[in-house]
């Protein structure tokens, strides 16, 4: 809760000193109107006092009133429902793909060995240096317009037919991360193959399934669910690019968008949400190896 | 002067160039490869021949931030709006007008009576009368609804419904700028009840205008949509919609608007990227069109102080800019240098014209720099010691490719010039905040002409007391010369007037004029019959697409 307060007080403090005034770029797109410039700043209280304004904010989200954009002259809670479902549907895509990559090809890598080894962290190298916008212009490049599978922007409507959208924004945005993962996840479950525990539970002649999954998995995971959650966190970060690459409307879009024009009432409402996401995530993070591990409570409390 | 918008990612920019290089049809060898100049751009397109079910139309500069006619002044709003809502007099795509709204007029210096078109219903069915006429002109003058266009009407003393379908406008002293603007956006028509009740809402995603046009808003979602559809109670049976319903989607990213035409997915757009010009050339997939335009890309001396607004460094500037390399790196070929601030393509089809042309045409070649004559003149007053700095807008790839080719030819002649990209919201402050301007030396400025008349656009840069005179120019020649010229209601007259005060200007330099890119007009190859100039930000264009 503080960790929001904090953040909610910097945020709106950030925009507050930066240089550039939001009226101007609403007026017409610069037809010259002075008086028209004054009257924004009048109904958006634009020239009250840092802490006068950051009141009047918070007062209104404690009430539930979200503020309202001055770019599209609406309510910001109207502005997110629509964009909600869009993003939460692209970071469980990009989060599924993740994890099914990461993790499995990870995995596979570290009990495999060899070549598959080889491949993989050759793979997930190249993967990581690729930032998602790079990767979205060849998806595009490839998959919509030369071969034309799928949709070059867009969310589309139904389920189905967001999840074909979003099938390349979902990708662009999870590669970089599956390679990170793949190299933990890899690098966690070589460490644990090697250790004591398993050489003794070889010793003792129980099957190697239930070495990898009693033994190896479940001591490699804690390190891998702390990356993986953090990296949920990011990825709703890296929606942003994502979405303008694809052309998504989503809060990752909105807040690039509302940054740009200084838009005031919509970024803080995203950065916070944002900021609430990466606490939650890690909080479950936390319980789930805690879960996994009761050590870590220990620890915890020791610490 | 209208802010071009800019995309707000830089990596939108880096994107733009790699799919450049590697989209298309497998031609990325030949992209660098200089394209020959067109030769001719014309203003139409060949006509629509049948119904259309629907069109996805890209909006470049994203979504409008409003759609109410009195606050309407910039490329996303126009686009769309002009389709839902008609002015007066109808704008044609090669800036002639013809009636409108308004069947017939007469005038005197100080009054223009129009009689209005008998029969014409709003898209909610209520017949449009003299009232509303009068009502909606007068939005333009009210405070409280924040217009923006209130220069075209500082000479308005009242604008009176004087029979059922009669409107008079009384002036208190000539003003040739009002009649002729009656064919933009503020001489739109709108339902005045409608509009005082919606108030503050009005012109927003949740509460668009009701009007007369062959189109009429059928959804907006903000932040992702708007959608027209055809009216079949529409007036003109002349121009009756061929194409159902029009859904504009915001595409700012150059690289996906690009990706998106070439797949169908987007079946047109205005101001297609420049920087994707010989991909969208090359594509089977759609046609672009090359149309003339009255966008003008200037560069102005930010305030009274800087070394710049000397006239002689302003001058050596001016004959250093290789402006027909300008013209041919970033444009493709697709434009022409501009020799003076306020290009040929606004001088319109009147009785002026003429006198507009052959003044324009006596003036310097400048298309290709003359180094030693601009050294010449940065000797006799001294190059400035400090670096100075030229602002433009951030994101926008082909601005700045263009402050690159002046910052080149700058230190050619010993003027230093820092590049400075600003954020959105920064530059446009730099347009109401003098203060602002005190950091910066050049201001690289795009924007249009929109009345076809460049009086219109010189009453805002020239005139001793113009809130874009930066420079505290003041000439007594000019302001008077211009008043005349605003006074003079034939159109001739009033064309010699102003081409003596832009002698002085341009002498001068006051601003350094860059050039016009052509429009770039985008259509798939299933539809045709859009203007291909840029008058169609004033026209009804969607209401000309057909099936091809």
């Amino acid at each position: 809760m503080l960790t929001l307060v904090v953040a909610s007080v910097v945020i709106y403090g950030l925009l507050f000193i930066s240089p550039g005034d939001p009226a101007t770029l609403l007026v017409g797109g610069g037809k010259p109107n002075p008086e028209v410039v004054a009257r924004i700043h009048q109904e958006y209280h634009l020239d009250d006092p840092f802490f006068s304004q950051y009141g009047r904010w918070a007062t209104g989200v404690l009430r539930g009133d979200l503020g309202r954009s001055m770019a599209y002259r609406d309510d910001v809670s109207h502005l997110l429902l629509g964009r909600i479902p869009n993003t939460l549907l692209l970071v469980l895509f990009a989060g599924v793909l993740i994890v099914i990559f990461g993790i499995g090809g990870g995995t596979l890598a570290g009990l495999r060995g060899g070549r598959v080894e080889t491949a993989v962290t050759v793979g997930s190298s190249v993967a990581m240096a690729f930032p998602t916008f790079v990767v979205a212009v060849f998806l595009i490049a490839i998959f919509s317009t030369q071969l034309s599978w799928f949709p070059v922007f867009g969310a589309g409507q139904g389920l189905g037919d967001k999840l074909w959208h979003l099938t390349l924004p979902a990708i662009s945005l999870a590669l970089a991360y599956i390679a990170w993962v793949a190299r933990v996840t890899q690098v966690s479950v070589r460490g644990e193959l090697g250790s004591e525990h398993v050489d003794a539970a070889r010793s003792r002649g129980l099957p190697n399934r239930w070495i990898v999954r009693r033994h190896v998995l479940r001591n490699a995971s804690p390190p891998i669910l702390a990356v993986s959650g953090l990296m949920i966190a990011g990825l709703f970060a890296g929606t942003a690019v994502a979405e303008e690459a694809f052309g998504i409307d989503g809060i990752g879009s909105l807040l690039v968008d509302s940054a740009a024009k200084q838009d005031l009432a919509v970024v803080q409402i995203l950065s916070l949400m944002m900021v609430a996401a990466f606490v939650v995530v890690n909080t479950v993070v936390d319980v789930v190896n805690v879960a996994l591990d009761p050590r870590q409570a220990v620890k915890g409390r020791d610490s | 002067m209208m802010l071009r918008k800019t995309t707000a990612l830089l990596t939108v920019t880096a994107a733009v160039t790699l799919v450049a290089g590697c989209g298309g049809n497998g031609n990325s060898g030949e992209s660098t490869k200089a394209m020959e100049p067109p030769t001719d751009a014309s203003a139409t397109t060949p006509p629509g021949k049948g119904p259309v079910d629907s069109i996805n139309w890209a909006l470049s500069s994203g979504e409008p931030t409003t759609l109410d006619p009195v606050k309407t002044g910039d490329y996303s709003p126009n686009t769309v709006l002009m389709n839902v809502c008609e002015p007066l007099l109808r704008m044609n795509a090669d800036y002639s007008t013809s009636p409108g709204l308004a069947e017939s007029w007469t005038q005197t210096p100080t009054s223009i009576v129009y009689k209005l078109r008998p029969g014409v219903k709003f898209s909610n069915g209520k017949p449009m009368t003299a009232d509303d006429v009068a009502g909606s002109l007068k939005r333009n003058m009210d405070p409280a609804t924040d217009p923006i266009n209130g220069d075209f009407f500082t000479s308005v003393k009242s604008i009176d419904a004087t029979g059922p379908l009669e409107v008079t406008v009384t002036m208190n002293k000539p003003d040739i700028l009002f009649a002729e603007g009656m064919s933009t956006e503020f001489g739109d028509i709108v339902d005045v009840a409608d509009a005082t009740a919606a108030g503050a809402s009005y012109g927003t995603a949740s509460h668009p205008p009701i009007c007369t046009g062959p189109y009429k808003v059928a959804s907006w979602n903000a932040g992702s949509s708007i959608t027209l559809q055809a009216r079949d109670d529409y007036w003109d049976t002349k121009l009756q919609p061929m194409v159902k319903t029009v859904n504009f989607k915001f595409l700012e990213d150059t690289s996906t608007l690009t990706s998106a035409l070439l797949s169908g997915e987007i079946d047109g757009t205005y101001e297609a990227p420049s920087t994707s010009f010989d991909t969208l050339q090359k594509t089977d997939a759609g046609k672009l069109y090359l149309g003339p335009s009255t966008q003008v890309f200037n560069l102005s001396p930010a305030n009274p102080e800087t070394p710049m607004a000397k006239t002689e460094l302003a001058q050596a500037l001016d004959k250093a800019i290789d402006r027909a390399a300008i013209v041919k790196n970033v444009w493709h070929g697709a434009g022409t240098p501009n020799r003076a601030v306020i290009p040929p393509s606004s001088f319109g089809k009147g009785p002026g014209a003429a006198v507009f042309q052959k003044a324009y045409d006596a003036l310097p070649d400048n298309s290709r720099p003359d180094i030693e004559g601009a050294k010449a003149l940065v000797a006799k007053v001294g190059a400035p010691s400090k670096t100075m700095t030229l602002a433009l807008p951030a994101g926008d790839q082909s601005q700045l490719q263009i402050a690159t080719f002046v910052q080149a030819s700058a230190k050619s002649i010993g003027l230093n010039f820092d590049l400075k990209q600003m954020p959105a919201t920064e530059f446009s402050s730099l347009f109401y905040d003098a203060s602002k301007r005190k950091d910066v030396d050049l201001v690289l400025s795009a924007g249009y002409v929109e009345v076809p008349d460049p009086l219109s656009y010189a009453i805002l840069l020239f005139p001793k007391d113009a809130l874009f005179n930066w420079t505290g120019f003041d000439n007594p020649q000019v302001d008077a010369d211009i008043a005349k010229a605003r006074q003079e209601t034939d159109p001739a007259a009033s064309a010699r007037a102003y081409v003596d005060a832009q002698a002085i200007w341009e002498a001068q330099k006051q601003r350094v004029p860059i050039g016009t890119p052509y429009e770039r007009l985008f259509m798939n190859k299933r539809i045709t019959g859009a203007p291909a100039s840029f008058a169609y930000i004033n026209m009804p264009w969607a209401a000309m697409i057909g099936a091809s």
